[in-house]
């Protein structure tokens, strides 16, 4: 190991969402000066909008800072992790490039159980674990019952954690201490050939595909050959870089920085988070351990609004999968959306992520269909399929049983509301495992719950019934069998695709009710009566109609205006290309996303 | 020489209706004055180059309720800046209330061939709930006088005005048909954003409307009224010739606030702001539109329809250099309830007519 290496520490911070982590995060860069507190917006980190607007963090940002300790210099790169059950899989990729890892826990509220998975991650990957006691200003900040909480809980010694406020900018020094104490250096052998684990990537307008990486062995320059190893594709670096925090040309990165690297890398899946980047003229022996892959648990198909926009979404998608591996995509047709992609998510969260960064960052207007979970099928004739799309549900006669997802899920509560919540969570199949008093002013509930139920209006239900108070944390506890049936919606007496359901049985009847009743809402009258049935297997269980229009004319046409009648009808024209052509029947494309929130009541 | 329409609005009330949104009001004299001279003003400055007047519409508002002086001196105006055709259709709007045997002797005189009377409803309860000012005696009495001197007379109709009965429809058509009225217009009330007729939280059911549309249909016919288009219904020889223009894409010009305009291939429109007409500001929007184009063709179409003649598909194809037939045959076969080709006319059927916003959509690109 080398001086230089001896004076870094590359490390990330682990919270609960709400526990302060972003707060930290800012208060470490401003305490070292990285950037003047003039220049600090709030939350630095949380670079999207999205990101800010939602207090939560999305992509991960690496952030070089300088701090002097004991006459030393010390270059400490914090890698920022995401805080959401969704983004389990990015927090394992930045944990990968750290040797630390600050866990930051909520004077008041204590461990919580995302803490802990993310915590044991850290510990998987050999991370040195520094707890922190965060919001020691509060008035119910409980230090020292926290401190006992995380040694009797995590199992680290807690017993010198800092106590501090990041609000109040508390004892920030002594954290900036404990990093350049506890966190070992990064070991890695600077003249070896270059072997860079890309942890994250983003697009650059100008630079292309930006990968961000840590440097295991050797030196990364411009003017450098460089080579993807699991592409195999070369590349020419064009610049190495750091974040402090905006990107800033260096002249090279060694072994044991954090940085970025832009090579003109034009292709979108060339730079795949994960991969190793290492010299094309003297390459390393061995890539970086692969990462896990990750399987998305929510799929839903997206459809552009305007038919004519599929190879937007189309650059979208790619764009996005660019920054975002987890995102998985696939074409997809429907006869009543037509071309579009069937896409797979890490949990809603991560969903209405990306719908929303398609929206606001690529200007799209989406179609949505009802999200659907992973279903194994057990076949008649012995074989286990798969099933993502309700439109690819075998017939029930080739059908032995169905298995659906089940979570362990854990509600945070108020007592007030444990009568709502557990009615709330009966209604959705949940079957009840344990509560606990976590102080006169916490429950916490245990359940065990299909995912298609969560993924179905339970957060707001829970909001709801809570007035915004409950909380919610889930993971993933195996595969139920379970009665499922997919519920259908004929338009004019042709099951239309788009709007297909693999649900319960005992729910299917009230949905099915429900989902005939709001398209009979937002399906125009036309110029014949349109039939609207729900069915499950053939068999109708709801019925509605709407009527035939009778009246579409612009009587008062009056003193030669034509230009009245002229905006109508471009109205009407405009109207028009938002609609989808279901057989005869034009269905707006709003139709289909006002269907996703349905009260079965 | 290329015949000319010429509508002129008066947008003076005695009152304002429940229901409308037209530039119209109570103004007092000072403000009339003003604005006829402007009037003066601007047709004094059109170019009426290489046109005849063949139709004058005076449209309000409530033409009845000014001055005759008025009325007679943009006349005046219009017969001494242009060619004037001595069989031109000049039509005035009138309100019982503000009616008179005076007035109706001097407009005959003036040349004003026709009345267009705003009755709307035979029932008094009615009409006072949407604030006409007059009542159905006062109408048949302001009849009584105005056939004394015209012989083309015509009566506005509504449809779904706030608790119209059925029976209420009927009695109107009957009563106009009963004093052989040469044409009877028949409109859909539609409830205009800040009118008190909004405020008042009345949306009219277009079910019923049309329905009302529907009896009234039936019943006009029956009476011997044709119906030339959508709203328009007379009997034959007593259509509109100033409401064809519009219909047919021929030249017209509007003169006051908020007329609107289309000469020379040009639409535009004044402003709708009568201080800022007064004070000399008139056309506010000119769209040159190519009559080779999309959205002549576009216009052609969505005009044509509404009138019980139709598109001439000749006349259509000479124009646009397609045949709309041809061009959208799969739209048309697949609409044969709602629209049907004949003798070398696109029209729609007595199905469609009430729907043909959604019709004329699918017939365009």
């Amino acid at each position: 190991m080398t001086d230089r290496q001896k004076k870094i520490r590359n490390f990330c911070i682990i919270a609960h969402i709400d526990h302060g982590k972003s707060t930290l995060a800012d208060r470490l860069i401003e305490k070292t000066q990285t950037v003047s507190s003039r220049e600090l917006q709030e939350q630095l980190l949380d670079s999207m909008d999205l990101e800010r607007e939602r207090g939560i963090t999305i992509k991960l940002t690496p952030v070089r800072m300088y701090y002097t300790k004991d006459g030393e210099e010390y270059e400490l790169n914090l890698i920022d992790t995401p805080g959401h059950v969704d983004f389990t899989f990015e927090v394992s990729r930045s944990l990968r490039a750290c040797e630390g890892a600050v866990l930051v826990v909520d004077a008041a509220q204590g461990v919580e159980a995302q803490t802990l998975a993310n915590v044991y991650l850290a510990i998987d990957n050999n991370l040195e674990i520094l707890p922190v006691i965060n919001k020691i200003d509060l008035p119910s900040a409980r230090p020292e019952e926290v401190k006992r909480e995380v040694e009797e809980v995590v199992g680290i010694d807690a017993s010198d954690a800092p106590l501090v406020s990041a609000k109040e900018g508390i004892n920030i020094g002594e954290v900036l201490d404990k990093i350049v104490d506890c966190v070992p250096p990064p070991s890695g052998i600077e003249n070896a050939p270059l072997k860079c684990l890309i942890f994250d990537s983003y697009y650059d307008n100008y630079k292309g595909a930006v990968c961000l990486v840590r440097v295991i062995d050797g030196e990364v320059k411009a003017g450098m050959r460089i080579k993807m190893m699991a592409s195999g594709k070369t590349y020419d670096c064009v610049e190495v870089g750091i974040f402090n925090p905006k990107p800033t040309p260096v002249q090279s990165l060694k072994a044991g920085n954090v940085g970025y690297i832009a090579a003109s890398i034009k292709a979108i899946a060339e730079t795949a988070p994960g991969d190793t980047v290492t010299d094309a003229d003297n390459p390393t022996s061995a890539p970086c351990d692969g990462y896990k892959e990750v399987q998305p648990v929510v799929y839903s198909g997206v459809f552009p609004a305007d038919g004519s926009r599929y190879n937007d979404l189309k650059d979208a998608l790619e764009r996005l999968k660019l920054s975002d591996a987890a995102l998985y995509y696939e074409p997809e047709v429907s006869t009543a959306l037509g071309f579009g992609f069937r896409c797979g998510f890490l949990g809603l969260l991560h969903m209405e992520i990306i719908q929303e960064r398609l929206e606001r960052e690529y200007n799209l207007d989406l179609i949505t269909t009802a999200p659907s979970v992973t279903y194994h099928v057990h076949k008649t004739n012995g074989e286990v399929i798969t099933v993502t799309n309700p439109c690819n549900l075998p017939p029930t006669t080739e059908t032995n049983y169905i298995e659906e997802p089940v979570v362990a899920a854990e509600i945070f509560t108020p007592p007030a509301y444990i009568g709502s919540i557990m009615e709330l969570c009966q209604d959705k199949r949940g079957v009840f495992e344990d509560m606990q008093y976590l102080d006169a002013n916490r429950v916490k509930m245990k359940y065990k719950m299909p995912l298609s139920e969560i993924v179905f209006d339970f957060f707001d239900g829970l909001k709801s019934r809570s007035r915004g108070y409950a909380s919610l944390d889930y993971e993933m506890a195996g595969y139920s069998k379970s009665d499922m049936v997919k519920l259908d919606v004929l338009l004019n007496g042709e099951i239309c695709d788009a709007l297909s359901l693999i649900i319960h049985r005992e729910k299917a009847q009230a949905r099915g009710r429900a989902l005939a009743e709001k398209l009979k809402e937002v399906i125009p009258r036309q110029l014949f009566e349109i039939p609207i049935q729900a069915a499950i297997g053939g068999k109708v269980i709801a019925r509605e109609t709407v009527k035939a229009m009778r009246k579409d004319v612009l009587a008062k046409c009056y003193g030669g205006d034509v230009t009245r009648k002229k905006k109508l009808l471009e109205k009407q024209k405009e109207g028009k290309k938002r609609m989808r052509q279901f057989g005869s029947v034009e269905i707006p494309s709003e139709a289909f996303m006002s269907i996703l929130k349905l009260d079965d009541n | 020489m290329n015949k000319l329409g010429v509508y002129v609005h008066i947008p003076f009330c005695n009152g304002k209706c429940a229901y409308c949104d037209f530039v119209s009001g109570v103004y007092d004299e000072e403000v009339k004055r003003k604005y006829f001279a402007e009037l003066l003003r601007e047709i004094g400055g059109f170019d009426f180059g290489g046109y005849e007047i063949d139709t004058v519409y005076f449209g309000g508002g409530t033409p009845s309720s000014v001055s005759l002086e008025y009325i007679s001196g943009v006349l005046d105006a219009l017969r001494s800046n242009a060619f004037f055709s001595d069989e031109a259709e000049i039509t005035l709007e009138c309100n019982p209330e503000s009616f008179d045997e005076e007035k109706a002797k001097k407009y005959a005189e003036t040349g004003i061939n026709r009345l267009s009377f705003g009755l709307q409803s035979a029932t008094d309860s009615l009409l006072k709930k949407i604030g006409r000012l007059h009542d159905t005696s006062e109408f048949l009495a302001a009849l009584d006088i105005a056939e004394k001197y015209f012989d083309n007379i015509s009566a506005d109709l509504m449809l779904g005005l706030p608790g119209q009965t059925k029976e209420d429809v009927i009695k109107t058509i009957d009563l106009l048909s009963g004093r052989k009225l040469k044409h009877i217009s028949v409109y859909a009330l539609k409830v205009e954003e800040g009118t008190p007729l909004a405020s008042s939280g009345y949306a009219t059911d277009e079910d019923y409307s049309a329905e009302l549309y529907d009896i009234a249909f039936g019943r006009l016919c029956e009476h011997d009224y044709r119906r030339y288009e959508v709203s328009n219904f007379a009997f034959p020889g007593f259509e509109s010739k100033h409401n064809l223009k519009y219909w047919r894409r021929n030249d017209y010009v509007g003169f006051g606030v908020a007329a609107h305009s289309f000469v020379h291939d040009t639409r535009y429109f004044n402003t709708s702001d009568i201080d800022i007409y007064i004070r000399g500001t008139h056309a506010v929007d000119r769209t040159y539109i190519d009559p080779k184009s999309e959205e002549a063709a576009e216009e052609t179409i969505m005009l044509a329809l509404r009138t019980a003649e139709g598109l001439d598909l000749g006349e259509y194809a000479r124009m646009f250099g397609r045949d709309l037939s041809e061009y959208k045959r799969g739209e048309i076969d697949s609409l044969a309830e709602y629209m049907e080709v004949s003798d070398g006319h696109l029209r729609l059927t007595e199905k469609g007519f009430y729907l043909m916003n959604g019709l004329i959509v699918r017939l365009l690109d």
